[in-house]
């Protein structure tokens, strides 16, 4: 098992490699934030107001082309007109509505003002070292006041820029996220419905599908009832449906495609998260039953899922993207004992190369997600008490995985990207902290330590709210770091270039 | 990225210095492992704080050959089994090794094509040592008939070599593959190998002599995309891996005489490949690159059988078409024009 693991953590780092630079990330998690709770003081844009505007009639393009399918959305294309000329009013009479609004709106505009002193409070202290580097040369003086300028002028582009992408691509998601009634797939499921999103599950038993929405159908009310105002709008038009399918079936997998497409429209992002593991043992004990439907589910079904999704989202108006599940063995390190579940998903990694060549004029964008090691059936199933005490250190509980993963994954852009969950710095983490991270998960004697899911996600409503103050906080001053991060090199820069400048000659 | 992996590593081995004395059934392990095996073996330890008993749970296959007085040496000839083996490389190598003097099993799912291979082969060598059966890799029980008959026939095999390989014979995007086609790659390739390995290695767990098996790998293997046939490089991307799990597997149960064992025929001129040459692209690499089945086989055979009369046991991976021949071929090709128009014409 130990091999197991390290399998995780090798690959973890070459995935690192291929993951958007640490600005776009930084992009992604600010969208997020922003995405998810927002609490009233965390509220830090202008652009609130235009943004439902858009965000609205969004959902109703997205209304007026399912019209025909349901009269469900026909319903809330109507709420969601009342919605729009609801912001709008708000937007020019603020006043009218309520002190609560006013107060709102109020705390707003502050928050940024605050943001703008701020921002440009730290690039006038910059300035000052600039005119103090220079020692009242009037040239050079000239260079810092244009490079100031610069300065504002990239760092209000970069700014506007990750605004804009926010703005144009706010909305909800449809999304199609294969073996969803379990494990990571149903906490992936939850995770974007309670982003607002419309998902459709799928698995290979009836009867759990029509158990897990109603489930996240439960999940969803709990979400709106406690979430805010704002976030209320965000989840009206969040669903969930499913249907059966057995991704090895191509008649299955195709079925799944055109209820999705009947259902939803359109798909903006399909998830390959179906797989199976037989438990820890020598290829030897595995039955021919084990290999088969091990191959069949891992391999052939997101083969198959695949193309399928690729069939749907080449024919429909926007771009798609399509997620292939990793695991054990996806770098390409030796994963004895599951040696053929490491196969199949060293297979997928070529595959997703392979795909992201021939897709590469197409609107498809194809990527790979790596969960790491999540505390699912998958992994549980057969090891051992050694094993979990090695899952202790490294393991996490499905909801935690899917809240770091979903909202990169609702951002994704272009082809070929990797979201991974186990990146270098949480590696890091972790082995730092093994010793106290002996009895997280089990106890000495393989016990579960953890909560059930359910009252999991009790404790799971509570933190959502508070911890979206502290990302919103990270979000606010990595925003104003951008901009004054770029203003200063390119202070720095042309400092430097003019005193070697200056210099040469004297010399 | 360099750095990242030093860190991770050197982490472990930091982990390693710091855990208890390393646990008895480590110990082999690290006396028995070289440079080659330390970065693994040090991961090993790293994760061996926290995992003191490693061993437990690990069974020993049931028979294990290794005990003391029942192992033989493995003397020529051989007895060979290659699988898929009624036409292209399959079919060469199985001739090349009658050639050499060794008996061979052939099998292919078709009966009435092992029945004509079996024919020629007989004309063609003279006398009788080869057998053949029908057998379809993808199906258990016929692949646990096929170690039936090999041992009613043969008794033992030394060398079985998992050549059963399809791409369904079309090269086209995965959008627009067809159902059978996906399903046929992806059974035979990685489903058929990995039933093959299993009953392979069963067999040769139960045998005094122990035995090779090589797994043939193919485009795509080393982790490069291979469109056009996306689904194919993906099943063979998972046959190497699969020949790495199974080395640690055995290294694990402590087998030495059971052996698993990469084999890359490059490019070879058979109808897989063939089929697909209707790009400039692929029509100028195949001239550079490809050459014909009894070429490779000749190269190959040799080198396979040097294995087991050599008597090592550590896994190796035999390439006919290596960098450098690659790159230098293609040299050639740029420089002075050889190999230009040798199998298809180009345009």
């Amino acid at each position: 098992m130990a091999t197991v693991a390290k399998f995780h953590i090798v690959p973890a780092n070459f995935h690192h490699r291929t993951t958007q630079s640490p600005l776009s990330q930084l992009g992604f998690c600010r969208s997020s934030v922003s995405w998810d709770s927002i609490p009233p003081f965390s509220r830090r844009r202008v652009f609130v107001q235009p943004c439902k505007s858009f965000r609205t009639e969004d959902r109703k393009n997205g209304g007026a082309k399912d019209n025909k399918s349901t009269k469900k959305i026909a319903n809330s294309d109507k709420n969601l007109r009342k919605n729009l000329l609801g912001a709008i009013k708000s937007f020019i009479f603020s006043k009218d509505n309520s002190v609560e609004k006013l107060e709102e709106n109020l705390s707003k505009i502050a928050l940024h003002f605050g943001r703008y002193i701020v921002t440009m409070m730290s690039t006038g202290v910059i300035l000052l070292i600039g005119f103090n580097l220079s020692g009242g040369d009037g040239q050079m003086n000239d260079l810092i006041w244009y490079s100031w300028v610069g300065g504002i002028i990239i760092g209000t582009m970069i700014g506007s820029n990750m605004v804009l992408d926010e703005v144009s691509r706010a909305g909800p998601r449809n999304v199609v996220i294969t073996g969803s009634t379990r494990g990571l797939g149903k906490a992936l499921a939850r995770e974007f419905l309670l982003s607002g999103d419309r998902v459709v599950i799928a698995s290979r038993s009836e009867e759990s599908v029509d158990m897990t929405i109603k489930e996240l159908e439960e999940n969803l009310q709990e979400g709106v009832a406690s979430a805010a105002s704002s976030c209320r709008k965000k989840l009206a038009n969040a669903k969930v449906v499913g249907t059966s399918c057995d991704v090895c079936d191509p008649n299955d997998v195709r079925n799944l495609a055109n209820f999705a497409v009947n259902e939803l429209g359109s798909i903006d992002i399909w998830i390959n998260n179906a797989g199976t593991n037989k438990g820890f043992r020598p290829l030897l004990e595995f039955t021919d039953q084990d290999i088969q439907q091990i191959v069949s589910t891992n391999l052939v079904g997101s083969i198959l899922c695949t193309r399928e999704a690729m069939h749907v989202m080449s024919n429909q108006h926007k771009a798609g993207h399509i997620f292939n599940m990793d695991g054990a063995g996806s770098g390409g390190s030796s994963t004895p004992l599951t040696a053929v579940y490491g196969s199949t998903k060293c297979g997928l990694r070529q595959l997703q190369s392979s795909l992201f060549k021939e897709s590469k004029k197409s609107k498809v964008g194809v990527h790979t997600a790596s969960p790491g090691m999540v505390l699912t059936d998958l992994l549980l199933s057969g090891s051992t008490i050694q094993n979990k005490q090695m899952f202790n250190i490294i393991c996490e509980l499905p909801e935690t995985v899917a809240r770091t993963l979903v909202p990169r994954m609702r951002v994704v852009k272009g082809s070929g990207k990797a979201i991974n969950y186990l990146t270098p710095p949480r590696i890091l983490l972790a082995l730092v902290t093994a010793w106290v991270r002996r009895g997280r998960w089990f106890d000495d004697k393989g016990r579960a330590l953890y909560a059930a899911e359910a009252d999991r996600l009790r404790n799971w409503a509570e933190s959502r709210t508070r911890f979206s103050f502290t990302d919103a906080m990270e979000m606010y001053t990595e925003n104003t770091w951008v901009s004054v991060f770029s203003l200063s090199i390119v202070c720095a820069f042309i400092i430097l270039s003019s005193t070697t400048g200056n210099a040469a000659p004297g010399t | 990225m360099a750095i990242t992996v030093t860190a991770t590593s050197s982490l472990f081995n930091f982990n390693c210095s710091r855990s208890p004395p390393p646990s008895l059934s480590c110990r082999p392990i690290l006396s028995s492992l070289h440079h080659h095996h330390l970065r693994l073996s040090a991961r090993k330890f790293g994760f061996s704080t926290t995992l003191p008993y490693e061993k437990p749970f690990i069974s020993k296959p049931s028979v294990c050959s290794s005990s003391p007085g029942k192992s033989q040496p493995m003397v020529p000839p051989y007895n060979i089994l290659i699988t898929g083996s009624t036409k292209g490389i399959g079919y060469a190598l199985a001739k090349e090794f009658l050639k050499a003097g060794d008996n061979v099993l052939i099998c292919s799912r078709s009966a009435e094509r092992v029945e004509s291979a079996l024919q020629t082969l007989r004309t063609e060598c003279g006398v009788q040592h080869v057998w053949g059966t029908k057998c379809d890799v993808r199906d258990g029980n016929d692949v646990k008939n096929l170690v039936k008959y090999a041992q009613e026939n043969l008794q033992y095999i030394d060398i079985w070599i998992n050549n059963a390989g399809s791409n369904a014979y079309s090269y086209k995007p995965l959008a627009e593959a067809s159902d059978e086609d996906l399903i046929e790659v992806v059974t035979t390739n990685t489903l058929g190998l990995m039933i093959c390995c299993r009953e392979a290695m069963k067999m040769m767990l139960n045998q005094a002599r122990g035995g090779h098996i090589f797994n043939i790998d193919g485009a795509g293997s080393d982790g490069r995309p291979t469109p056009r046939f996306a689904a194919y490089g993906a099943t063979k991307r998972s046959v190497v891996h699969l020949t790495k799990s199974l080395q640690a597997e055995l290294r694990m149960q402590e087998v030495s005489n059971v052996v698993v064992h990469n084999l890359s025929p490059g490019m070879v001129t058979t109808d897989l490949l063939m089929s697909g040459a209707n790009t400039k692209q692929a029509k100028f690499f195949i001239n550079v690159l490809a050459e014909p089945a009894d070429e490779v086989a000749k190269y190959l055979v040799p080198n396979i059988r040097s294995i087991p009369m050599s008597g090592s046991t550590r896994p190796t991976y035999i390439r006919f078409l290596n960098g450098l021949k690659a790159y230098s071929q293609i040299f050639t090709r740029l420089a002075f024009g050889a190999r230009r128009n040798r199998y298809l014409v180009e345009d």
